[in-house]
């Protein structure tokens, strides 16, 4: 072998090149998981806060075909939507003022009020009856079929609290949750509404 | 996959309107080992496009489709 010089400074130069391209790839790579644990899943988060039979009908014909398309679905009841997940009206044991509120909230899904035609309750059944001629499913339909469908139903504590709503007055299958729960599952959710 | 074999599961939603057709199709599905048939009629108006984009989002299979006044459908558990 011929004494040809070897490229020691050459060499130094790649390495620290090669070195610092190591680190900007270890600090993408990072950055790219990071950023894929932010992504949204394929998720439905759902804030009923009406307690209209229209709105209520909607949130759920929503939900079960979102459910029905594989899609895990949480739905957040508040203030007047928790009216769609009580299932009885309790008066024993509670004060003046939460008598008064459990009288003024629907027993369950089956009572809401309509926002248009209401006529006393009377507006409702007629959607009901007409529904049911047409094959469309009723509200309390959808609630029977979101609990067999494994949505996520949930009661908000504060709108409870508001209403004097005891966990036993709620429909078996749903429970209570605080905001910071329902927001933390609709942070990742790709579909998140407010009805 | 043949249209010929027959299907696992069989599903009458005449009468029924959105959402249930797609509702009662993904309970099936659900309950169906991956592969099997499931056949669906319906005549709500909504079926076909409903069915195409239930098919798009979870992945399954429309293997027949029979359009008329009563639509016919044979899906296949992905």
């Amino acid at each position: 072998m011929s004494a040809v010089p070897f490229p020691t400074a050459a060499l130094d130069t790649d390495a620290t090149r090669l070195g610092r391209l190591e680190d900007e790839l270890r600090g993408l790579r990072d950055q790219v998981a990071a950023l894929t644990a932010r992504l949204p899943e394929r998720r439905m988060a759902i804030c009923v806060v009406s307690g209209e039979f229209e709105k209520v009908m909607t949130a759920l014909m929503l939900a079960t075909m979102a459910a029905s398309m594989e899609m895990p679905v949480t739905m957040f009841f508040a203030f007047w939507g928790v009216q769609a997940v009580t299932a009885r009206r309790r008066f024993r044991g509670k004060g003046l003022t939460e008598r008064a509120l459990t009288l003024m909230r629907q027993p369950d899904i089956a009572a809401l009020a309509s926002h248009k035609f209401n006529f006393g309750g009377l507006g409702p059944r007629v959607f009901t009856h007409l529904m049911r001629g047409k094959g469309i499913a009723t509200p309390a339909e959808l609630l029977e079929t979101a609990v067999e469908l494994g949505i996520d139903l949930r009661a908000c504590t504060t709108s409870m609290d508001v209403f004097g709503l005891r966990e036993d007055e709620l429909r078996p299958g749903v429970t209570s949750c605080g905001a910071a729960q329902f927001l933390a599952v609709a942070d990742r959710s790709s579909v998140s509404l407010l009805v | 996959m043949s249209t010929a074999a027959a299907p696992t599961a069989s599903l009458d939603c005449r009468g029924l309107r959105c959402p249930m057709p797609i509702v009662k199709l993904g309970l099936a599905i659900r309950q169906a080992p991956s592969g099997a048939l499931v056949e669906v009629r319906a005549d709500d108006v909504a079926f076909e496009p409903d069915l195409r984009a239930w098919a798009r989002q979870t992945g399954h299979a429309i293997v027949t489709f029979e359009a008329g006044p009563v639509a016919r459908a044979v899906v296949q558990k992905a």
